[in-house]
């Protein structure tokens, strides 16, 4: 199952698409919307896509992710829209005869996903907004000290 | 002259205040082209021409493309889907 949705994500949908007798195992990664970030607290994020293209890329990791790794199923299901700190953002489930395939295709899934699916996120602070990585282009950001 | 239509996302969308430009470039004209004629014709993009990559027909493009009328062309500014 590979979706770009703009309501909740059901987890137990997600986990129920990957079910296959098969399986031994399946890796599950939720990425979480959090309350921070660049030091400032959220209190809304936005997610946007370029849904076509979007869906053709995750369908596109799922099939790399499976020829890559012996997994059994792949399910990769992104939220759009406006999102709550603490909700679902993106669920990647995969199912495999052993974790080991499970853990790490789940991984390239989603590593692969935040690289290159057409999706950008907006984070709503109390004072402003700012697109994720900043409203400048990089080159011209204000120099950063510490870690990110 | 050929006119292409070009879908702007994130904060190119923003900064040029719309989701779509009919944009028209030479004939044989390719993704670069397009990035300096947008550049020209929006000036608050300029900034961002080096950082954003173009999808044609939902497969982005790394190197100078031809573009003719029908492709479907996008703006994408760096992704932070996930």
């Amino acid at each position: 199952m590979i979706r770009i949705v703009t309501t909740p994500i059901d987890i137990g949908e997600v986990l129920n698409s990957i079910r296959d007798a098969a399986a031994g195992g399946t890796a599950l990664f939720v990425g979480t919307t959090r309350n921070h970030a660049e030091g400032k607290e959220v209190v809304a994020l936005e997610y946007e896509a370029y849904i076509p293209m979007a869906q053709k890329v995750l369908e596109d990791i799922a099939v790399a992710a499976g020829a890559k790794w012996k997994t059994t199923r792949i399910s990769i299901v992104h939220r759009i829209g406006r999102l709550m700190v603490g909700e679902a953002s993106v669920a990647v489930a995969v199912s495999s005869a052993h974790r080991r395939e499970a853990f790490e295709a789940c991984r390239y899934c989603i590593d692969t996903l935040k690289r290159d699916a057409p999706i950008w996120k907006k984070e709503h602070f109390a004072g402003g907004s700012a697109w994720s990585g900043g409203n400048d282009p990089p080159a011209d950001r204000p120099q950063r000290l510490g870690m990110q | 002259m050929i006119t292409v239509s070009v879908e702007l996302y994130a904060v190119a969308r923003e900064l040029a205040g719309t989701s779509r430009m009919k944009v028209a470039i030479p004939d044989g004209g390719t993704t670069s082209d397009l990035l300096e004629t947008m550049s020209r014709e929006c000036p608050a993009l300029g900034p961002w021409a080096k950082h954003l990559r173009i999808a044609v027909n939902r497969e982005y493009v790394e190197a100078p493309r031809a573009l003719n009328e029908r492709d479907e062309i996008a703006l994408i500014p760096p992704v932070s889907g996930g």
